[in-house]
């Protein structure tokens, strides 16, 4: 997958390659108590997470970056101007 | 920079159609996509990785990993979730459910007599907030999620108490920008000050000779600015920016307010109009006009290019429509005004009139949402030139201050206005105050 706009940051990892827990984990000394036939086994399978309400309202809202673009809110008058400039590739709106 | 304390860089403020994130570092509020909102507040439900998942299945990867590369580069999000303070709040309409900046008089008790004081400052009043009443307003600040604060008085530096105000609001998260005249700075209250530095220290300066400037702003007062700006530099190593007021005695003079910007040292050289507001109606030769305020800019422009002075004034035929997010003027809707005694107004421009209560008695967030000058000003209907404007949906008629000075009413146009009617309705004969240069776009100079 790429990853626009992030030069030469290191792409966001999705899989498990480099932080996999592989191997680190204590086996446990137990045996499992089997089930039967395995039909109902949850083995590898866990509850699908659920977001909420919220979160699911601005899933639907959701729309690729071309269709947002991000940029600053402005304050007014522009008395709260900071000394420090900010963000370059956010410039200030801070007219009135 | 470092952020006081941890955790506290970033608010999001979650309303039902926008999402704000401030960010302290930055000094800004920035609306978040549903899709960066939604990150925020799934990965702490459901860890990071499955958000992003949930969020490409709808959006396509290469965008969600973009999302999320730039939250988690700003330090918004790692994989616990949303790193800062989120807010959910009630939508208002016509404004921002709580406002995005306070303008703060910390006292009315002033050492210059400047005659375009919008508080008409001098006297300390006999009932000023206490630091205590400050400490409170703060409280109530962050529990809203206004993270910016603006401290100007009278002079600030008049207050004792000003580094602590600055300090409780720093430990709370709010950011403060001082507006003073410098002529009361000192090492000693810069040393207490710099512990927790202000986001911002503007000087006020309205002329580049003692002439200009003391006309406007009283006897000696360029000298004693002069001589603060000095102490500035030996003692306060965060920078200042210079603020000039420009009024039709000093417009013609920006290329040297560039020059002395430079030889003082100024971070950024801002340029502000005067307003008919305060000691300025008294002497309304100083209210700044639109042609005048933007010839100012123009002749400033080329001088700041040739010796790299930040110049940061909103040119007003480039600004065309301002963009508030179709809210118009800012008071009401994104600013609140609190002035020394504790009134609460949609802004410390306006008449007494709209003042709307006193947080010694009410809550700011009440104040915000059904105070009487609040609820007056966003239920403004558009007269007769705003009906017919093409650019009436996004201005709403601009200044309100400048609108009722005009005599135009709460729904008339801003005296600073152009006029440009809709295609679909018959225009005006004789707009109020539409000058004929009405091309907003390009540079001046």
């Amino acid at each position: 997958m790429t990853v626009r706009r992030t030069g030469s940051r290191t792409p966001v990892s999705t899989g498990c390659g480099a932080s996999s827990t592989r191997g680190t984990s204590k086996p446990s000394p137990r045996k499992p108590v089997s089930t039967g036939c395995g039909t109902p086994s949850t083995g590898g399978w866990t509850p699908k997470p659920k977001v909420s309400t919220r979160s699911k309202e601005l899933l639907e809202k959701a729309k690729g970056k071309d269709k947002t673009e991000k940029r600053t809110v402005s304050t007014g008058c522009g008395t709260s101007k900071p000394s420090t400039p900010s963000k370059p590739s956010k410039p200030t709106r801070t007219g009135c | 920079m470092t952020i006081s304390p941890p955790g506290l860089r970033h608010t999001l403020r979650l309303e039902a159609d926008r999402a704000l994130l401030y960010d302290r570092v930055a000094h800004q509020y920035f609306p978040l996509s549903a899709g960066e909102a939604f990150l925020c507040t799934a990965a702490a439900e459901v860890g990071l990785d499955e958000a992003t998942r949930m969020l490409a299945e709808k959006i396509g990867e290469e965008d969600a990993a973009e999302f999320r590369a730039q939250l988690e580069d700003e330090g918004a999000i790692d994989q616990n979730g949303f790193t800062g303070r989120l807010l959910e709040q009630r939508d208002i309409k016509g404004a921002y459910a709580a406002p995005l900046v306070c303008h703060l008089g910390v006292t009315l008790a002033c050492n210059f007599a400047c005659n375009h004081c919008y508080s008409s400052s001098g006297q300390r009043a006999k009932d000023e907030l206490t630091l205590d009443d400050i400490k409170r307003l703060v409280d109530q600040l962050v529990d809203i999620g206004c993270m910016k604060l603006v401290l100007g008085g009278g002079e600030p530096f008049l207050r004792k108490e000003l580094p602590d105000i600055v300090a409780y609001a720093d430990s709370r998260g709010v950011d403060c920008f001082v507006h003073t005249n410098a002529s009361l700075v000192r090492a000693e209250v810069l040393e207490r000050l710099a512990k927790t530095p202000p986001a911002s220290l503007a000087v006020s300066l309205d002329g580049p000779d003692a002439h200009t400037n003391d006309r406007v702003r009283g006897p000696r007062a360029f000298d004693k600015t002069m001589k603060g700006l000095e102490v500035l530099r030996a003692h306060w190593p965060h920078g200042f920016n210079l603020s000039v007021t420009i009024t039709p005695e000093n417009a013609d003079l920006t290329p040297r307010l560039v020059a002395l910007a430079k030889e003082q040292g100024a971070k950024v050289l801002l340029l502000r109009p005067a307003y008919p507001a305060g000691e300025a109606m008294k002497d309304t030769s100083l209210i700044c006009d639109r042609e005048t305020f933007a010839r100012a800019i123009d002749l400033a422009r080329p001088e700041a290019e040739r010796l790299g002075v930040t110049l940061d004034a909103p040119h007003p035929h480039e600004q065309g429509v301002p963009d508030f997010d179709g809210f118009g003027c800012v008071a009401a809707r994104v600013v609140l005004g609190v002035d020394p005694r504790g009134n609460v107004t949609p802004c410390l421009n306006l008449p007494g009139g709209f003042d709307s209560g006193n947080i010694k008695e009410k809550k700011l967030s009440d104040l915000w949402k059904k105070g009487r000058g609040f609820v007056l000003l966003r239920a403004q209907e558009p007269g007769p030139q705003c009906g017919t404007c093409k650019h009436y949906e996004t201005c709403r008629g601009g200044c309100r201050v400048r609108s009722l000075y005009a005599e135009n009413g709460l729904g008339g146009p801003d005296s600073w206005c152009h006029y440009e009617p809709r295609e679909d309705v018959v225009p005006l004969k004789t707009p109020k105050h539409s000058p004929k240069r009405t091309k907003r776009t390009g540079a001046s100079t």
